[in-house]
């Protein structure tokens, strides 16, 4: 998760580390470099002052033997003194090419510091000769000190150049190392950012034109970084993908909802249409209901049978129209009411209208929306039979099938030209002849938004030879 | 691109990675140097001193010093003079007391001025050997060397041997002082005093006459000198050199007293006709292995002398 960050701070580490490291290199061979030039001129310092000590006690001795004051005696012996001291320190320069020549150097100072002694001890005692005679030696060795101390200078240089040239050599080679390590350093830190930074502005530009593609409407592309790295970028990207995913959901229950409602809305519509324009045309049903009831016990006692009977059928279509109107109906409510509208109709217009209804079902239970049968059938006559002089027949079949109830309401009316066909299957019914309200198109409409299918109702005309409506119900509802 | 960026990589590394294995090659010469201890710490400090640096005579006899020193824990310290300046060898070995030496080895002196610095040595402690040549009023530790006189008798006996009497035998000697010299003269004279036969040297006013001279006014002295004595150094070259100016080499005789490369090369050419071998490389060997028993305090007091063998060289050309 972390993984940028750990790239970035290894990098910074190892930089951190080689230049470190080669800054620890330089330090140390440096300092080991100088103190060994310090240890170096220092030993040619100390044999060049004990060379300096050896002519200048020689010369304090000669003033003091000129000279014999206290402050003189005293500076001779401040020197030789000093003299003797540093030739103890000579042991520092040994190594093992000088030795022997250390050695002999070392008792020639002793051997002068002996002369000078003796000098001044005879001169002491007045013994003049041999004051003179070791005076002249002492003389003598502090020369061959000298000289001594150039063969010193010139063995050690000789030595030592070899150390002196790998002295250079190291220097040099420290440098190009230097040289070579920063453009190594700067040349992996550029090949690191270049990476680095591809890896992720790739990254980036994936996500970018996925979510470009999510705003313009598409999402199903799932997003698909190509590193298969587990950093942050990848942890983006998979957050983008689990949002697309989400909104893809949110947006089709949403579509989904919204079909569900237009549709709920749609079937209200029509149902309130329905309601509406029954409303309408009512009055109080209760009031009507209970005279027709009236009028046909009436009718009855007074030995009207016919008309009793004719009476109980208007008051069975008006009690239907009161109670149900909720969507679905039992089938063998609607063919009830078909039967009776039918008796009123023949009752009405006798030998203009000729019925016969075929049922073939065994389950009567089953549930369909309501005014579905009697709107096609009043359909027929209002259209078919009326208009005609002579009349007509209207036969009604209702088949059970395995998955369908096909009901088939065939009559041999005036027909319906295409057009009109159309009108009435679109629109509401103009108010040319009676109506209940409730047209083709409604049932139409309402049987489609119950079933969710549009191929249920058909309907066929011929101008002069009849008209077909044709609905096949599902046995199984579809909500 | 990628393999591009590869191989300058690799470039890089290897640029780096070389100087840095320099460094590591270069530390320990430059760091590990400080080892103080000397391996001969208890090594004796000897000077030895050559009259002669550069005679091949003398340098043998030094080669065979450094050569046996090898063997013992001695430092040698070779000094002298190329050109027998009794100055600068006086001042060397003075140095050689001063230092506080452990033993001199003097090759070839034979100056009696050096009598006085030998004593000083003596007297501060310091042994003195004389190789090859001898200053025996010195305080020297020992001799060892040929013995010059008795060198002179020996060649003395093989001329007699070789040549009678009647023929005329010539010493030509080297153009300087050596007592050497004196005493291979004494030697021959006192030899050849018991027979008859005559040797002759050039006089001359000046003490030292060059080689040249001195053949020349024996030739004249006496034309049918057929046999000469050589010593000396380089005597036989300038020598020979002068007597082929008047007649070939065919009839002459020269015998040289000095074994160098030089005679040597010259008995093989034909040249000269006897060459007397001094051992040398005994006489080396020796001058170490006295000079060490002195020091380890062994059987002291040394002998006074010891002499080397001698031996004469004869040429393929018979008398």
């Amino acid at each position: 998760m972390t993984k940028i960050q750990k790239k970035i701070i290894h990098l910074s580490i190892s930089i951190l580390f080689i230049m470190g490291s080669f800054w620890f290199l330089t330090s140390y061979l440096t300092e080991q470099s100088t103190k060994k030039y310090k240890e170096i001129v220092e030993n040619y310092l100390l044999i060049n002052n004990i060379s300096t000590l050896s002519s200048q006690s020689y010369e304090s001795l000669s003033t003091l033997l000129n000279d014999p004051t206290e402050e003189n005696e005293l500076k001779y012996y401040q020197e030789k003194e000093k003299l003797l001291n540093l030739t103890e320190q000579l042991t520092k320069v040994e190594d093992k090419h000088n030795t022997i020549e250390l050695t002999n150097y070392k008792n020639l100072v002793k051997n002068q510091v002996e002369a000078m002694e003796l000098t001044l001890q005879f001169s002491k005692t007045g013994m003049t000769s041999s004051e003179t005679k070791y005076h002249e030696e002492s003389l003598k060795i502090s020369q061959f000190i000298d000289e001594a101390t150039l063969d010193l200078f010139k063995q050690q240089l000789t030595n030592q150049e070899k150390l002196y040239v790998t002295m250079m050599n190291m220097s040099e080679n420290l440098r190009r190392l230097g040289i070579w390590t920063l453009i190594l350093v700067f040349y992996l830190s550029l090949l690191f950012s270049y990476w680095f930074s591809k890896g992720i502005t790739r990254s980036i530009s994936q996500l970018t034109s996925a979510v470009k593609e999510i705003s313009a409407g598409n999402l199903d592309q799932s997003i698909q970084l190509d590193s298969k790295e587990d950093d942050e970028i990848s942890y983006l990207s998979k957050a983008f993908d689990d949002m697309r995913g989400n909104i893809k959901q949110y947006i089709a229950e949403i579509k989904n909802k919204s079909k569900l409602e237009k549709e709920l809305q749609e079937n209200q519509l029509l149902l309130k249409e329905s309601e509406l324009n029954r409303l309408q045309h009512q009055i109080n049903p209760h009031f009507l209901f209970n005279t027709l009831n009236m009028l046909s016990k009436k009718a009855y006692l007074e030995g009207a049978n016919e008309t009793s009977d004719l009476i109980a059928s208007v008051s069975s279509v008006l009690r239907y129209n009161l109670n149900s109107y909720s969507r679905t109906v039992q089938l063998k409510d609607e063919i009830a009411l078909l039967k009776e509208y039918l008796i009123i109709l023949k009752a009405r217009f006798t030998s203009r209208i000729d019925y016969k209804i075929i049922e073939e079902y065994t389950n009567e239970t089953i549930k369909i929306p309501c005014f579905i049968l009697q709107p096609l059938v009043e359909n027929s006559f209002t259209h078919g039979i009326e208009p005609r002089e002579n009349g007509g027949y209207i036969h009604i079949f209702i088949k059970q099938l395995t998955e369908f109830i096909e009901i088939d309401v065939i009559d041999n009316g005036v027909g319906i030209e295409s057009d009109r066909l159309i009108e009435i299957i679109d629109f509401k019914n103009d108010s040319n002849g009676e109506t209940t309200g409730i047209g083709l198109s409604n049932v139409r409409k309402r049987l489609e938004l119950h079933y969710g299918r549009k191929d249920l109702f058909s309907i066929t005309s011929i101008h002069g030879i009849g008209t077909h409506i044709k609905l096949t119900i599902p046995l199984k509802e579809e909500e | 691109m990628k393999k591009l960026s590869v191989i300058i990589f690799i470039i890089m590394i290897i640029a780096v990675i070389t100087p840095l294995s320099n460094i590591v090659k270069m530390y320990p010469i430059l760091f590990e140097d400080s080892q103080k201890a000397s391996s001969k710490e208890s090594s004796y400090r000897i000077v030895v001193v050559s009259a002669h640096l550069g005679d091949s005579y003398w340098d043998e006899i030094i080669e065979s010093i450094q050569l046996e020193a090898k063997n013992y824990p001695l430092h040698l310290d070779i000094k002298g003079s190329f050109r027998s300046n009794s100055e600068e060898i006086e001042k060397v070995i003075d140095v050689a007391i001063a230092s506080n030496v452990d033993g001199i080895l003097l090759v070839g002196l034979d100056d009696e001025h050096f009598v006085s610095i030998i004593n000083k040595a003596t007297i501060n402690g310091i042994p003195v050997i004389t190789v090859g040549a001898d200053l025996p009023a010195s305080l020297r530790k020992t001799y060892i060397g040929t013995n010059h006189y008795q060198s002179g008798v020996y060649v003395a006996s093989i001329i007699k041997k070789l040549h009678h009497p009647s023929e005329k035998i010539g010493v030509i000697r080297g153009d300087q002082a050596s007592i050497i010299q004196e005493e291979r003269l004494n030697g021959l004279i006192e030899k050849l005093s018991t027979t008859k036969h005559q040797i002759y040297q050039y006089q001359s006013k000046r003490q030292y006459p060059t080689i040249e001279a001195q053949t020349n006014g024996l030739l004249n002295q006496y034309p049918d000198m057929k046999i000469f004595i050589t010593m000396g150094i380089n005597t036989e070259d300038k020598a020979i050199k002068a007597i082929m100016e008047r007649y070939s080499l065919d009839g002459i005789t020269i015998y040289s007293f000095d074994d160098t490369k030089r005679t040597r090369n010259l008995l093989q050419k034909n040249f000269i006709d006897g060459v007397l071998h001094h051992s040398k490389e005994e006489m080396g060997r020796l001058s170490i292995q006295y000079l060490m028993q002195w020091l380890n305090k062994e059987n002291l007091p040394l002998p006074n002398h010891i002499y080397t063998d001698i031996e004469l060289l004869v040429g393929r050309k018979e008398l």
